[in-house]
């Protein structure tokens, strides 16, 4: 036993799925005990929660069936055509948006870059972080890092109300729209809108995830911030726009 | 079979996002490859059988971290890196195998046939599998999979020297 090597992180998963035999289950538990690591399980467990809050299942669900919707069962291209596609498209849209005007750029809902067509007819966040004079529009999963100053605007395309929170790392819900616990805000309507005042990010880590909630109807910032802390679904009036940020050291 | 997507997300998702994080090194492309994960599984939800899901999701990670490796242009970080790349580079496009993971990849993975020589490779040069355990995992014999990491490290050998 001792000159076994460390658990396998593979093997963990699957011990943790419950599909080991429960002779596997008991000898890799005797492999962790005799390591140490009884505590890897429990990691395993706090890594799901960071996950989840930072990708939220409503968000990542949307984004798998949009992907579905694009090549449905049937029409499948091989995996390593489906590769080479991706990176030509990844390629084709870093070359065009780099010479594209900002205001053309929209990320898609589910947080990912979804090129230079825009979507007037969907609700969004853009975040800006300040960079001297100017300030630079960030992608989804761009690095972040306490101290930097975040700008938020939405685009509320035709919706009338509106909340836009964020969750971090630590679990710590903000309402930036509006700033008190309440009613939603009422949207401006029309083009992009800043919010009044810019968001300095703390040390918190991992992540920082700003989630923009619309709806035609009035409704309570209780209902986003409820959703935030405890990953449930969106009640269905409700619209969701999703961005996540990384944070780095 | 009808699946809830949130729902397995919310069970598995976490789970894939590591093995596409170790395989991949990098945040942006492993969540993208996680969300390819899935819509792989879902593809095929009809002749799924539900038994060992996360096992399945693994596995199916695995093989599209390599195809996505295939074509990346970094330098590896460290050793373990490197044997990503070596195996990802194994079994070129014109090859019988590669045309099956083409065509069939998943394919196989629901119906109990072989499982390709680069998965056994990752489960025992990275992830760090005995042969046994490798073999529990694949469904072969410890022998057979002896046989298979035999013929591989040769062509692993012949990578690294023409690289």
């Amino acid at each position: 036993m001792a000159n076994q090597a460390k658990v396998p992180d593979y093997l963990l998963e699957r011990m943790k799925a419950g599909e080991l035999s429960a002779t596997q289950t008991e000898s890799l538990r005797a492999r962790l005990h005799a390591d140490g690591e009884e505590d890897r399980l429990a990691k395993l467990t706090e890594s799901d929660a960071e996950i989840l809050a930072a990708l939220s299942p409503a968000q990542v669900a949307h984004e798998i069936e949009r992907r579905r919707a694009r090549h449905p069962a049937g029409r499948m291209r091989p995996l390593w055509a489906l590769s080479v596609a991706t990176a030509c498209a990844a390629g084709i849209a870093i070359l065009v948006t780099a010479f594209h005007d900002r205001r053309d750029t929209l990320f898609h809902p589910g947080g990912f870059y979804e090129g230079i067509k825009g979507d007037e007819h969907r609700a969004a966040l853009r975040i800006y972080r300040k960079a001297g004079a100017g300030s630079d529009l960030l992608k989804p999963n761009a690095a972040v890092q306490k101290g930097d100053n975040l700008q938020i605007r939405y685009l509320a395309a035709g919706k009338r109300f509106g909340v836009i929170a964020s969750i971090d790392g630590r679990g710590t819900v903000t309402l930036h729209l509006p700033e008190s616990p309440g009613q939603a805000a009422a949207l401006g309507r029309d083009g992009e809108r800043a919010l009044p005042h810019a968001y300095e990010l703390d040390d918190s880590p991992k992540f920082e995830r700003f989630v923009f909630i619309t709806s035609d109807a009035p409704f309570a910032t209780d209902d986003v911030t409820r959703v935030l802390r405890s990953g449930t679904a969106l009640p269905p009036a409700l619209a969701s726009f999703e961005i996540a940020l990384r944070k780095s050291p | 079979m009808a699946v809830d997507v949130e729902a397995f997300y919310r069970s598995h998702g976490p789970m894939v996002l590591r093995r596409c994080r170790r395989l991949l090194r990098d945040e942006a492309k492993a969540v993208d490859a996680m969300h390819d994960v899935f819509v792989e599984i879902l593809r095929r939800k009809d002749s799924l059988e539900a038994s060992s899901p996360a096992g399945l999701l693994l596995t199916t990670a695995t093989h599209v971290c390599l195809n996505r490796l295939r074509s990346e242009r970094r330098k590896p970080e460290d050793a373990e890196d490197e044997m990503m790349f070596q195996i990802a580079a194994l079994e070129g496009k014109g090859s019988a195998e590669e045309q099956t993971l083409a065509g069939r990849i998943l394919a196989r993975l629901f119906t109990g046939q072989p499982e390709s020589t680069r998965l056994i490779a990752v489960l025992h040069y990275v992830d760090r599998l005995t042969l046994e355990e490798v073999a529990a995992e694949v469904g072969m014999s410890v022998s057979g999979i002896r046989k298979r990491l035999r013929t591989l490290r040769e062509r692993l050998s012949a990578v690294a020297e023409a690289a």
